[in-house]
């Protein structure tokens, strides 16, 4: 039996898609069965991310409509033998798609894989019912910003709802500097708010955006910070017990990393 | 003059009841005509009769068992705001108990006093006509209906209405535990 988490946010550009296809590609790292599900019907990016786009054949759609079997449209990724890719359609709507029918499909699927990770549109709509039906456990993606932090506790009570008790929350683009400065929410103030546990800090990282435009992953990348926590949360997903990585650098590693760099 | 007779109205049926006082016997003559509705999707009224809450539930269960699951009984309208009052001068308490936090988007509406045991983040609304007392951290809206205060833990709300009278954010930050009450015009928080 596989673990079906969906990845949502309620608020978009907070780094869902982003989060997913890392999670899942560290996952795979691992040596973990990963199958990622984009349920955003008409705005599909995730296959952009893992640079899959030209590969795309049959997509969700096809599938829950019976044109073709799951397995016929999966895409396997470039770098990775068992991280797979269910694509969305881009050409329909979120209507496209019923919440049974994603039942049936990850009910499908399960016994196959170690992971199923849905990525859910942004939005509380039809998009967000879809991705949430079948799925067993939650990670909820949120940025330091006010904004983030509300919309994140609207979908905490929505997945609520839904029966999922099993929760996690992924900080992301936590910017250390401007916590010390005081002009960022902390790490603690949002645990105060949205009181569920902490599943991992992806600290704002000039690599990620590099990594997503060129198809790449971040958690492949052995020298990037937010690599390294993507990394610790599969680990974490996994079951082991990693600390939380520390995000401020004193001044010394500073001028190591420095002439470290120079020197390579 | 039977007991139990059906009118259409619009696209509803009404059962009227006359001068009766047991309805499962009254509903009983309808268990002749089971066969007409069959499955079908029956919205039904009723006219003739008072039904409490629990009574009403009885009788659509009832329904269902006649004419099949898709049967939906429209339910009266509750007390209006005057029967309300006037209930409430009767002695009668009602406390509303949430053990759970509040999460934005949510709203929590009682009749009478209201307790929270966790936070009431912001974005979520409790609506009460009696007192609100949150055990944890109060950072959403309180609004009383008519009069009464509202206690919390950690007071931090984003608003308090009580009758008339609203505050605005004010400078509420570090008040801790505290209570809010109308005067003059104006929501006062006193510590506790």
């Amino acid at each position: 039996m596989s673990e079906v988490i969906v990845i949502t946010s309620g608020k978009g550009g907070v780094g869902k898609t982003t989060t997913t296809a890392n999670i899942g590609a560290a996952l795979a790292l691992t040596g973990k069965k990963v199958v990622m599900i984009d349920t955003d019907i008409g705005l599909r990016n995730l296959d952009v991310i893992m640079g899959v786009e030209n590969r795309i054949v049959y997509d969700l759609v096809d599938v829950v409509e019976n044109r073709c079997t799951y397995s016929k449209a999966l895409v396997r990724d470039k770098r990775f033998e068992s991280l797979f890719l269910l694509p969305a359609a881009q050409s329909k709507d979120k209507s496209a798609v019923t919440t049974t029918q994603m039942k049936h499909l990850v009910r499908q699927m399960e016994d196959s894989f170690d992971y199923i990770l849905i990525d859910c549109p942004a939005g509380i709509e039809q998009g967000f019912e879809n991705a949430v039906a079948a799925a067993k456990k939650a990670i909820v993606v949120a940025m330091p910003e006010v904004s983030s932090v509300r919309d994140a506790d609207r979908i905490i009570g929505l997945l609520e709802k839904h029966e999922i008790s099993n929760i996690k929350l992924v900080i992301n683009k936590l910017r250390p500097k401007m916590v010390e400065n005081g002009s960022m929410l902390s790490i603690e103030d949002m645990l105060d708010i949205l009181a569920i546990d902490l599943l991992g800090v992806v600290p704002d990282d000039e690599d990620i955006i590099i990594a997503a435009n060129t198809g790449e992953y971040v958690s492949n990348m052995n020298n990037s910070k937010a690599g390294q926590a993507y990394r610790n949360i599969a680990s974490r997903l996994n079951g082991e017990e990693v600390e939380l990585m520390k995000l401020k650098t004193s001044l010394f590693e500073r001028l190591f990393s420095k002439k470290r760099r120079s020197a390579v | 003059m039977e007991k139990l007779s059906v009118k259409c109205r619009g696209n509803k049926i009404e059962l009227c009841f006359n001068e009766c006082d047991n309805i499962s016997e009254a509903l009983s003559q309808l268990q002749k005509k089971k066969s007409f509705f069959n499955g079908s999707e029956v919205g039904i009224t009723y006219s003739g009769i008072k039904l409490s809450y629990n009574d009403e539930m009885n009788l659509e269960k009832e329904l269902r068992l006649l004419f099949g699951e898709k049967a939906v009984l429209e339910k009266k309208k509750r007390l209006s705001k005057k029967q309300i009052e006037y209930s409430f001068r009767e002695g009668e308490k009602i406390c509303l108990v949430a053990e759970k936090s509040l999460r934005s988007g949510e709203v929590l509406e009682s009749r009478g006093d209201v307790i929270v045991y966790g936070d009431v983040n912001p974005g979520a609304l409790i609506k009460a006509n009696g007192n609100i007392t949150v055990l944890g951290a109060l950072r959403g809206v309180a609004h009383i209906k008519h009069t009464g205060k509202v206690y919390a833990t950690y007071m931090n709300p984003s608003q308090i209405i009580i009758g008339k009278v609203c505050s605005y954010n004010k400078n509420t930050e570090n008040v801790g535990s505290a209570v809010a009450i109308a005067e003059n015009g104006e929501i006062i928080l006193q510590r506790l």
